[in-house]
């Protein structure tokens, strides 16, 4: 009796139904392949098949919108992960992030990773705005997708602000205090939208709840759906820019 | 064949003698090729021909140099390297240098300067000089709006700086005042929010 060596093992592998199921298509290699490897997939066909020669150029956009968004995935991967091992309450909050650095796999290592890339990404989706003014990007017909990624600039300061009370330490507790104190004095509202914000007269429990629900769920939602717009417009809008 | 079809000159009203000295020609009896007829009658402009190219098959004529390439492998290199880059250095950093943590939250220990996280520390900045409905209201909201309606403030075609200065001038203001105000405040204000040299003490956290 004989064994069916590697390459036969191989064959029947890849003859099999399961793989073929997943693999509908062999490795592209022609450009039609790798065309229709764009079109059929659903996270490529994001993606125009074909794209402007400038538009692949590091020097072009240095790769600031997508940087953005890659930070983005980071910070949802590695908030997920956090989430395990996190509880919002006043009493809790502060010894969790404690017991995320000591006691929890990699903890330290993903919290710092959260919240670096959080910084990071305030400061990308900043240059990514200042690169797309200086190639003229805004102008018709790319209006639309200009005011859209303002929003997006603004759920991106909310969720790193919502954040950065989470570790519930002095830096977070202070700096929510004297962020929040502004909103006391909005017009019309006055202390109503403080009152809002911190969901008491000061920052407390009510806070810490709010500002958790508004970083986890309705921050990161509403971003992904302005983000599906944003990029939905290049496409609808003839692709990235021309140079200048 | 490719055909150029030439301006109708009787519609330049600023240059009539340039009109054509030919005799104007009509359409032909008996249904013969069109030829050029009187200036400003519609459907009798006048083409020339500038070249005969031999038509093959569906390829069209005036197609223009490819100036695009293929998503995959190019685009999709791109953003692996740029995902793997970017990836690395944020592990690395992560690895390195610690996420600050300080002491538990505590309502009735103040600290001796409290700011707020690094993007607001330009409002808090300015909420030292004017009352907090403007700073801490105004001047945010005008300056959010202020960037959304700058393609509509700016709606012509050109790209160049110096066909925009106004507009360049406006963005440069708003992100030279804005990073200026925000240097100030993460750098240079210390406790009760006084003037600080960095040298004499840097109170900043991120």
């Amino acid at each position: 009796m004989s064994f069916p060596g590697p390459g036969a093992l191989m064959r029947y592998v890849k003859e099999s139904q399961v793989w073929r199921s997943l693999f509908r298509q062999p490795y592209p290699t022609t450009s039609r392949t790798r065309a229709l490897a764009v079109m059929n997939n659903v996270f490529l066909h994001l993606h125009p098949v074909r794209v402007k020669r400038h538009a692949v150029r590091y020097t072009y956009t240095f790769c600031l919108g997508g940087i953005s968004f890659f930070l983005f995935l980071a910070l949802t991967v590695t908030g997920v992960y956090l989430m395990f091992f996190y509880v919002p309450s006043v009493t809790r909050a502060y010894q969790d992030i404690q017991s995320i650095g000591t006691s929890v796999a990699f903890g330290s290592l993903v919290r710092n990773m959260h919240r670096w890339a959080a910084h990071l990404m305030v400061l990308t989706v900043f240059l990514h705005m200042m690169r797309v003014f200086y190639h003229g990007a805004y102008k018709p017909p790319r209006q639309f997708n200009w005011v859209v990624g303002v929003v997006l600039l603004f759920l991106t300061l909310m969720l790193s602000f919502t954040g950065y009370l989470l570790p519930w330490d002095q830096i977070a507790f202070w700096a929510i205090t004297v962020g929040t104190q502004m909103a006391q004095y909005a017009p019309l509202l006055g202390s109503e939208s403080s009152f809002f914000l911190l969901g008491g007269i000061e920052v407390g429990q009510g806070t810490l709840i709010r500002f958790y629900v508004l970083h986890v769920i309705a921050f990161p939602l509403l971003a992904a759906i302005f983000m599906v717009v944003h990029f939905w417009r290049i496409r609808k809008d003839g692709g990235i820019s021309g140079p200048v | 064949m490719t055909i150029e079809k030439r301006p109708n000159r009787s519609a330049d009203k600023t240059a009539p003698s340039q009109a054509p000295a030919r005799a104007p020609l009509v359409e032909q009896p008996g249904g013969g090729p069109k030829l050029p007829g009187p200036p400003g009658v519609p459907g009798t402009e006048r083409f020339r021909l500038l070249a005969y190219v031999k038509q093959e098959s569906m390829v069209r004529v005036d197609k223009r140099p490819d100036e695009t390439v293929l998503t995959w492998p190019h685009l999709l290199r791109a953003e692996f390297l740029m995902a793997m880059l970017i990836s690395g250095v944020l592990v690395l950093t992560s690895f390195f240098i610690q996420a600050p943590l300080e002491q538990m939250a505590n309502a009735g220990n103040t600290p001796h300067v409290a700011k707020a996280p690094w993007y607001f520390l330009g409002l808090q900045e300015i909420l030292s000089y004017f009352n907090p409905t403007v700073a801490g209201v105004l001047v945010p909201t005008l300056y959010l709006v202020g960037l959304a309606i700058i393609p509509f403030v700016d709606s012509s075609p050109y790209k160049a700086a110096r066909d925009r200065k106004m507009i360049w001038i406006f963005f440069l203001c708003l992100m030279i005042g804005g990073l200026l105000v925000t240097f100030i405040g993460s750098f240079f204000r210390g406790p009760g929010w006084n003037w600080v040299w960095p040298w004499q003490g840097i109170y900043f956290n991120l």
